[in-house]
């Protein structure tokens, strides 16, 4: 993608949102949340090594971390419902917002290593 | 007639795959270096013929430093092989061959199994095999273990140079310097008997590229070759010429063509970063922990239900009473305590085994590479640390990679202390009853302290018991993989199987030991029980901190094997998994808990980590020691933990 500043800048800022909404939910999220935003802030700065994939990388693995929390949650809220038969645990939540972030971030990393195979080679 | 087959070649390029396809074994194999630090044999048919195949660690050089190294020096030196088969990274050619030189210098009939293929050619890469073939005057095959890309051929080869009784001519075009060096040093071997069974040019490159340190050349040799040669220029001529002959057969066998990034080079960008690297490392462990709990909590509590209903069926249908309690409540509600707890270790191992299988392992460890020398350690350490976190017996055997003797020595000793697999059934029984709101949290950190105690322990045995000399620790970092389901539940399998034959083995023996003893000689009263005695021999050192003679007791016999103070608690208190909870809580509270958790962390090894300890160290006093020093930290951390927890909890 063209404008990674600005896609880093969403990265980062929605990350930090949403770890602050998950705060009291589960301190596993609200910890990866923070990574997550991390890896995006810290991708806004320019390399020292001037590697030309800095950004990407950034928003790449950004990703990948995101989609880790989406993969968490599911199994979470899967395995709670057999919890609810099992031991008649609480029904578990869902947090639709989770998936639906972690959906936008599998978006993102998608469209960023097709720009990458289609730019990279030139490199 | 059976041929004997070797195969060799650096760390993580696929050896132990070739041998599992070709043997139909099941070795485990991960995707980081030094897996295989002993050799093992396998054997296959062929053509009518009998093959012995040996499987040697994974090596960079034959110089022997490291245990590893040493291994499969010696055994090529001493046995002989009708093969050799060196299997090189198609990735990665250039630094295979650097190795392959040295088996070719051995005069060893050798076959290049150059891996990886299909990756290679994913990433634009053609290498064509028949230049390095005649260039080095033996078989060179392309393979892939994982799509079994040229194992027909491999097997071909490796029958045709087995079968052929000489070994070709290989005329490496040295300097004339060093020609008249090997020449000299040829001549001079005559004089030694002991001498005239190895290969003389062999002999002279081994002393011209690693010296005499790790091989007894006579000293009167030595001393007349370093007379007639400036060593150290000879040295440094043959590097160069070795290096220099690597890469013009690289540079004509191999072409790269296609895109100037690579995924890894990506992710390593980001994962290797100094403190992104090692946030992302703590939220892996972390995902892995609260995976523990929450996907296994539900699956532990249907084991649960089926360990009440078997209890249930039997209870009352046994006339003797005795013997129905040793049953009910002895091996179901014992051996069934502990059993509960395969579905945590499984997704431990799982997950646990994504982490090694996809190259992130290493990473981990080159990251804390800088912190952990602070504590005389190296990357590498820290990977057979992680590598405790499963068992603390391949943990040990995994420090035969570390050519540093006191860091060995160090890290064999404070192994132990890393939280091995064993003692997730007592954290998880104690973590549920007692923190179970923050339960991943409380895991993740008994873990990083598990590590943190390792690093100190090995610091302080560096500095007041342990003497040597620093060796510097490089370490490759391995491809990205997207680890195969097979292998990680194989993974999982090699390592629950352990667990399993142990329910079976000595945690029933430990659990129907303990029940005699809680049964006799008062059936009716527990606390007046031999069990209840010896707890409370136990209980001056400590009522202090909130542990009576049940903990004490459940402690004594967790030394056999960790599991069993999980089975000791159920057996003594007479209570199901979902019992336990409420039990515990009479009998503990929050900060013994933790203080028990902290105790169980550090205490005496189980036997089968002590036998090892006994095996590597090769000696009874460090094995005495391990136990005082052991008992004695986790003594002096649980005091700590119950001190602190006062002013928190």
């Amino acid at each position: 993608m063209k404008n990674k500043k600005i896609i880093l800048i969403l990265i980062g800022s929605l990350s930090l949102l949403m770890a602050f909404l998950n705060i009291k939910y589960d301190s596993f999220i609200f910890i990866s949340y923070i990574t997550v935003s991390l890896i995006a802030f810290i991708g806004l700065w320019e390399d020292i090594k001037n590697i030309w994939y800095h950004k990407s990388a950034h928003i790449i693995v950004g990703g990948i971390v995101s989609l880790l929390i989406g993969a968490y949650e599911l199994l979470k809220y899967l395995f709670g419902w057999l919890a609810v038969y099992t031991s008649e645990g609480n029904i578990p939540e869902f947090k639709i917002f989770i998936y639906l972030f972690s959906l936008l971030m599998l978006i993102i990393l998608i469209q960023e290593i097709n720009y990458l195979k289609k730019t990279g080679e030139n490199k | 007639m059976t041929f004997e087959i070797a195969i060799i070649g650096n760390p993580n390029v696929g050896k132990t795959s070739i041998f599992n396809i070709i043997t139909g074994s099941r070795q485990y194999i991960a995707n980081w270096p030094g897996v295989t630090v002993e050799k093992k044999v396998g054997s296959f048919k062929y053509k009518g013929h009998h093959f012995k195949l040996v499987d040697l660690p994974g090596i960079y050089t034959l110089s022997a430093q490291s245990d590893d190294e040493k291994v499969a020096r010696d055994y090529l030196i001493n046995e002989s092989p009708d093969a050799v088969v060196v299997v090189a990274d198609s990735l990665n050619l250039e630094r295979s061959m650097y190795l392959l030189m040295q088996i070719l210098e051995m005069n060893l009939p050798a076959v290049l199994a150059i891996n990886s293929i299909d990756e290679a050619q994913s990433k634009g890469k053609i290498i064509n095999p028949s230049f390095i073939s005649k260039t080095l005057n033996i078989p060179v095959v392309l393979t892939s273990a994982k799509k079994l890309i040229g194992i027909d051929i491999l097997l071909e080869s490796i029958h045709k140079v087995a079968e052929k009784k000489s070994i070709p001519v290989r005329n490496f075009i040295y300097t004339e310097s060093i020609n008249s060096f090997i020449e000299h040093f040829s001549n001079k071997l005559e004089e030694y008997d002991f001498l005239k069974s190895y290969d003389k040019r062999w002999l002279a490159l081994y002393y011209l590229e690693f010296g005499s340190k790790n091989f007894h050349y006579p000293e009167t040799l030595i001393e007349d070759i370093n007379s007639q040669f400036d060593i150290n220029k000879l040295k440094s001529e043959f590097m160069n010429w070795k290096f220099s002959f690597i890469s013009s057969i690289i540079k004509s066998s191999v072409i790269e063509k296609g895109r100037s990034w690579a995924m890894r080079d990506i992710l390593d960008h980001v994962m290797t970063h100094k403190v992104l690297g090692l946030l992302i490392y703590v939220v892996a462990l972390y995902f892995v922990f609260s995976l523990t709990f929450n996907i296994a909590s539900p699956l532990s509590d249907l084991i649960d239900i089926g360990f009440n209903y078997l209890g249930n069926f039997f209870n009352g249908k046994i006339p003797i009473p005795w013997l129905n309690s040793l049953i009910v409540d002895g091996i179901i509600g014992g051996v069934g305590g502990v059993l509960i707890f395969i579905p945590q270790l499984f997704v431990l191992f799982f997950f646990m085994g994504f982490l090694e299988e996809s190259g992130y392992l290493p990473r981990a460890a080159f990251l804390v590479d800088k912190l952990v020398r602070k504590f005389g350690l190296s990357g590498r350490s820290f990977m057979s640390i992680i590598l405790g976190f499963g068992c603390s017996v391949p943990a040990i055997m995994s420090t035969k990679t570390i050519a540093n003797k006191k860091e060995r020595m160090a890290l064999i000793l404070s192994i132990p202390f890393a939280s091995c697999s064993a003692r997730l059934p007592v954290y998880i029984i104690l973590i549920s009853a007692f923190f179970d709101k923050n339960a991943a949290t409380i895991l993740l950190f008994v873990y990083i302290s598990s590590i943190l105690l390792v690093l100190l322990s090995a610091k302080i045995l560096q500095i007041f018991f342990i003497k040597g000399e620093e060796v510097p620790f490089t370490i490759e970092l391995p491809r990205f993989r997207m680890p195969t389901f097979r292998n990680l539940a194989l993974y999982s399998w090699n390592r629950g199987k352990h667990f399993l034959e142990k329910a079976g083995g000595i945690i029933l023996i430990a659990t129907i030991f303990i029940w005699l003893l809680s049964y006799f000689p008062n059936n009716n009263d527990i606390s007046h029980s031999y069990a209840a005695y010896i707890g409370k021999f136990f209980e001056p050192i400590t009522l202090h901190l909130g542990w009576n003679w049940q903990t004490n007791i459940s402690l004594i016999f967790g030394a056999v094997a960790k599991e069993v103070v999980a089975s000791s608690y159920m057996t003594i208190l007479n209570v199901g998994q979902e019992g336990i909870t409420y039990a515990l809580q009479d009998i503990l509270t929050q900060r013994s808990a933790l203080a028990l958790i902290f105790f169980v962390l550090a205490y005496i090894p189980c036997f089968a980590t002590l036998s090892v300890i006994r095996q590597e160290t090769n000696s009874w006093k460090w094995l005495f020691f391990e136990l005082f020093y052991t008992l004695t930290i986790a003594y002096l951390i649980a005091n700590f933990v119950y001190l602190i927890g006062g002013i928190f909890l």
